[in-house]
Order: structure tokens, then sequence, then C-alpha cells
């Protein structure tokens, strides 16, 4: 195989970008995820010292 | 579900520093892949293509700590019908399929430019569709079945034949003639890669303990939410 230099350097961008998508937008599901919860334990009565 | 006392197993947890953790591990992430990057010069056959490595490896590599949650806290669902080790499970294999996911995307970022084609039916990667397709299957058993306790079970089941292909998928490698490279050892990788594959594997790790835990989370405070819900509701019912 020959040298690729920096031809492939679309794809390393593309690697990291996709990376970083999937990590934010699970960070937002998270946080989404985690104020549902919050809110219906609340609802239920809780409260966030229980 | 109802400890044999009548009191639930399922108490809403705090997020205790787990916040700071969250932060400490992006801002590890940035600059572990900052620093493999910089510090790697461009590899002799592949290039700057070689930087894919950084992301690919760790999270392929920590994929299979997420599938380690999920035989564990299947195993304890099973043999102890522990609540908390089914949400466990349940919120390990949401993050490892979403890991197997993007390994797989990765891996295909790879392939194109070095084998030619985006995707071929090689060993490694078949078995990690099957991984992918298995994980995925679990998530859509659990939101077809109501029943907590079949649901469970169920997904107990699934979540351990998921566990058992993870040694397929990294032995394929060894066990049969493959296009993808077999592992590499630190001894077989300029010191120059080593340093930042270490650090991003590090930092992906924290990144599923820390997504794992905070999924873990959310599903204990939600049960915990419906089992209030249901202890009230019995309670009027008793009441009236």
């Amino acid at each position: 195989m020959g040298s690729m230099g920096t031809e492939g350097i679309g794809f390393v961008v593309a690697a990291y970008a996709a990376t970083w998508i999937v990590v934010l937008g699970y960070l937002w599901r998270l946080r989404g995820a985690l104020k549902r919860a919050r809110d219906l334990y609340e609802q239920a009565g809780g409260t966030a010292n229980d | 579900m109802t400890a044999p006392n009548g009191i639930s197993q399922v108490v809403a947890p705090k997020p205790g520093r787990w916040p700071l953790f969250g932060w400490f591990t992006i801002v590890f992430l940035v600059v572990s892949q900052v620093v493999a990057v910089v510090i790697s010069p461009a590899e002799r056959d592949m290039g700057d293509l070689q930087k894919i490595m950084y992301v690919h490896f760790p999270i392929a590599l920590n994929m299979f700590v997420c599938y380690l949650v999920v035989l564990i806290g299947s195993v304890r669902y099973l043999l102890k019908n522990d609540e908390r080790a089914d949400l466990l499970a349940a919120s390990a294999a949401e993050v490892g399929a979403m890991f197997t996911g993007l390994t797989l995307v990765l891996g295909m970022l790879w392939a194109k430019p070095t084998w030619g084609v985006w995707w071929a039916w090689d060993p490694r990667l078949t078995s990690t569709l099957v991984l992918f397709l298995l994980s995925a299957g679990y998530l859509a058993l659990r939101s077809f079945i109501d029943d907590p306790d079949r649901r469970a079970t169920w997904s107990a089941a699934v979540g351990i034949l998921g566990a058992l292909n993870v040694p397929i998928v990294y032995m394929s490698v060894r066990w049969w003639r493959t296009l993808h490279q077999v592992q590499s050892t630190p001894s077989s990788v300029d010191p120059l890669y080593v340093i930042g594959i270490r650090m991003n594997l590090l930092a992906v790790l924290f990144l599923v303990i820390y997504f794992i835990r905070r999924r873990y989370e959310a599903a204990l405070t939600e049960r915990a939410a419906e089992h209030r819900l249901e202890a009230t509701a019995l309670g009027s019912v008793g009441n009236g």
C-alpha cells in the first residue's frame, strides 16, 4: 500500500465529527432522561433529598 | 418490584459528584484527542488516516466494558431477582449499543480509504454487526414487554447471549482469516502512538462509566417514582 499522505484527512475529520456528534447527542439525551425522571419523582411526592 | 418485606428495592439516587466527573471526562477527552493528534506523526503507509485509531480503537475496546456490565447485571437479576441489576444491565446495553454502532461507523471510515470498500463481510465486522443487532434487539425487547418481571427475565437472557458474543468479536481476527488487522501490543507500536492511545482509552473508559452511571440514575429515579405512584394508588384503593 502506498502512502496516503493527507488524502485521508476528510475521513479523519468525519470520524472525529461522528464521535463528537454521538457523545454530545447522548449527553443531551441523558440530560432529558434525568430531567423527566426527576419531574416524575417529584410528581409522585418524592423530593430531591429523599 | 417489591422486596419480601414489602419495601421497594428501588430508591432514587442522588447525583453526588457525578456531574463534576462528567465535566472532567469531557475536558480529559478533548485534551487526550488533541495531544494524540498533535504529537503523533503521520504514519508511513496510512498517513493521517492513522489518527482515526485514537477514536476507533478506544471506543471499540470500551464497548466491551458495557457488555461486561450487561452480563453482570443480567446474571445478578436472574440469581437475585434484583430489579436494580436489571436497570443497570439495561443502562449499559443502551450505552453499549451506541458505542457498537459508532465503532462500526468509524471502522467504515477507516475501511473505505484503506481497503477500498465501506464494508466487507469479514468475521470481525460481521460479528460486531451481530453484537450491534443483539443490543438493538435487547432495547427493542424492553420497549415491547410491559410486565417488569417478564421484561427483566427476557432481557437478561438476551443480554447474556449478547455478552457471550464479545469473545467471538475479540478473537475473530485470530480464529479466522480477516481483512481486519490482529490486535497490536505496545511493543509493536511506536511509543509516540502509544501515549495517545492510552490517554484516549482512559478518557473513553471514563465516558463509558459516566454514561452508564447517569443512565442508571435516571432509570432508578423513574422506577422509584413508579413505585411511589403504585403505592399511592394502592393506598387510595385500600382506604376507599
